[in-house]
Parts: structure tokens; C-alpha cells; sequence
């Protein structure tokens, strides 16, 4: 199936071109999704989200960016909405907290072995210091360094110049350096 | 001096650690970090922890796919759509929507002013049995006029 097919087919809600869709772009934007927000479940909503309003806003879709493009763009946009309103909740439920209204129970611990402990306090340490990243920063890093996007694709996604992808990508780069280097020298001067 | 040039080697070891990672030092630059790993300690336990960190964004690329995501946001996705139609579609023509809410709005009206009406009409009948009609007036008055008439008698023939 062509693109334009697709497109065509979706714009008439044919359920072959809407499995082709979901087919198709929901590994990818669950991938995307996941390495905005850490989490397998709330990467699931979001594709569905995406999706449906693939489905939902196809009419208003110009044929001048590619499909995949627009289908990027939203996925960002979906994943940056739901950090900005867990970030909401987050600050609610410890306002809640402190006030006495909620109390926070730890999940219980699995075992983990040796390996397993130190991989995801790593994983933990990398996913910190790229959510403390700048926004579009962050957007560029993910997209470029996660998803494999050249910065001609990220640019299109972002609506920015190729130069200025290339220069959020090496600012990124340099920052997350800097924060790790940061995070190794602390983690030596506590073990000592 | 030497503590200077060891300082300017770390810093350029720790600037260059992605651009090392990611093949895209030149061969004498390479050469440099290299070198300046093999000597400093402390670079050289930066750069493993690195590494580390590095892999993982790697493995981080290849994220399994769930084999069963694709029929579920399917099934998801149909039924939302479905939702949607019939949100959109409810059954009957649009333009009856406004129609029909004007139409439970004055027979709502309306039944409240027959109820108040009703209320009214059946309050002023209470009233009115209240009152003695004429008809019993004029037999209470007989009663009256008989026992003034029994009185007389009994006061005439004692």
C-alpha cells in the first residue's frame, strides 16, 4: 500500500488501511513514546492516543510533509502532554502528601541480582539526566539518538532549520556529558 | 606544568566521551584519548562507567515489541471510533435535538401551570365547604325559632 493510499483509505475509515496504520507506525511510536516517558504502559495510552487522532484529524492532513513526519510530530506532542500533566499530578499527590491526605506506599521490591540492580540504577541515572535535559533539546536527543532519525527528519518533526537540529543535538550531547561526568565524580567522592 | 597538562588531557577526555563512543573523533584525536585513558585513573574509571551508561542507550534502540499491542490498540482504537459515530450519529436528524429540548421545556411548563391551577381551584373549593350554605343557615334558624317557641310555650304554661 502506497502512502497516498493509506491516506486516502484512512480519510474513508476503510478498516484495511487502519490495521495497515496500526500495523505499521504503532511500534514506532510506542518506541518513541516509551523514550519520552520510561514507561511500557503509559507508552500503550499514548500509541492509542496518537492514533486515534491520526484517525480523527486525517482530513486536515497536507500531503506536503510526509505521513510518517506528521504521525512523529504528534507522537512528541502526546508524550510531552502527558509529562507535563504526570509533572501536575506529581506535584498534587505530594502536596497531599505533606498535608496528610494521601500516604505513599514504596511498591514492594523484586529481587534483583547483582547485574540486574546495577543496570537499572544506571538506566535510572541516564533517564534522569535526559528528562533534566532543555525541552527541544531532549526532543532532538531522543529523536536522533534513540530512534535513528537524521537531522533532516528531526528538522521536518520540529519545524526547525537543519542547523538548528544540529546544534540541539550537539548541545544535548554535551550537556548529558557534562551531567554524567557530574554524577560519576559525586558517586566516587561518596564511595571514598 | 605537568599537573596543567594533565588537567587540559582530562578535560579534553571528558569532553569528547559521546564523539568517542560514536566513532566520530579523527584518528589523532582518538589517539590523544587513548593515550591520556591508559595514563589517568580517574578517566579511566569515568570512561567504564560511561560505557556502561552508553550500551544501555543502545539496548535502549531495541525495545521488544509486544506481540499483542497491535490487536489490542486494534480493538481499542475500533471502539473508540465506534464511540465517536455515535456521538456523532445519535439515530435522528440533528436539527431535532433543539427542537425536542423545546418541546420537554414547555410541556414542563406547562404541566406546572395546570398543576398550579389545579392547586388553586381545588384551595378555593376547601373554602367554600367551609362556609354554611343558606339552605343549612335557614334550618339552624328554624331550630332557633322552635326552641324560642317551646320556651314561650313553657314560660306561658308553667
Amino acid at each position: 500500500m502506497t502512502e497516498q493510499e493509506l491516506i486516502d483509505g484512512l480519510k474513508c475509515m476503510n478498516e484495511v488501511a487502519i490495521g495497515y496504520l496500526v500495523g505499521n507506525y504503532q511500534n514506532n511510536i510506542s518506541k518513541t513514546a516509551y523514550h519520552f516517558v520510561n514507561n511500557r504502559e503509559d507508552a500503550e495510552d499514548i500509541t492509542q492516543e496518537v492514533l486515534l487522532e491520526v484517525l480523527r484529524s486525517i482530513g486536515r492532513f497536507r500531503s506536503n510533509a510526509a505521513l510518517s513526519t506528521w504521525i512523529y510530530r504528534i507522537t512528541v506532542n502526546r508524550s510531552l502532554d502527558f509529562l507535563r500533566k504526570q509533572k501536575n499530578k506529581k506535584m498534587f499527590l505530594r502536596l497531599e502528601t505533606i498535608l496528610g491526605l494521601n500516604s505513599v506506599k514504596d511498591p514492594p521490591e523484586t529481587l534483583l541480582t547483582e547485574d540486574q540492580q546495577l543496570e537499572k540504577e544506571n538506566r535510572m541515572v541516564l533517564d534522569k539526566a535526559v528528562n533534566e535535559l532543555p525541552g527541544n533539546q531532549k526532543i532532538a536527543f531522543v529523536l536522533s539518538k534513540y530512534d535513528e532519525l537524521s537531522c533532516r527528519e528531526i528538522a521536518d518533526i520540529m519545524n526547525l532549520s537543519l542547523s538548528s537540529v544540529e546544534s540541539l543535538v550537539h548541545r544535548a550531547k554535551l550537556n548529558l556529558q557534562k551531567k554524567l561526568v557530574f554524577h560519576f565524580t559525586e558517586y566516587a567522592n561518596k564511595e571514598s | 606544568m605537568q599537573t596543567k597538562k594533565v588537567n587540559r588531557e582530562c578535560s579534553f577526555l571528558l569532553n569528547n566521551l559521546f564523539s568517542y563512543f560514536e566513532n566520530s573523533l579523527s584518528s589523532e584525536e582518538k589517539n590523544r584519548f587513548e593515550i591520556h585513558a591508559g595514563i589517568c585513573k580517574e578517566c579511566s574509571r569515568i570512561i567504564t562507567q560511561f560505557a556502561s551508561l552508553h550500551s544501555l542507550m543502545d539496548s535502549g534502540k531495541a525495545i521488544e515489541p509486544d506481540p499483542f499491542a497491535t490487536t489490542r490498540i486494534l480493538e481499542k482504537i475500533k471502539k473508540k471510533l465506534e464511540e465517536d459515530k455515535r456521538a456523532i450519529n445519535p439515530g435522528y436528524p440533528r436539527f431535532l435535538q433543539p427542537a425536542l429540548l423545546s418541546l420537554v421545556i414547555i410541556m414542563g411548563a406547562s404541566i406546572g401551570f395546570f398543576i398550579g391551577k389545579y392547586e388553586r381551584s381545588s384551595g378555593s373549593n376547601n373554602t367554600a365547604s367551609n362556609k354554611p350554605n343558606n339552605l343549612e343557615l335557614l334550618k339552624t334558624d328554624m331550630r332557633i325559632s322552635d326552641i324560642t317557641s317551646e320556651q314561650t310555650t313553657f314560660f306561658i304554661n308553667p
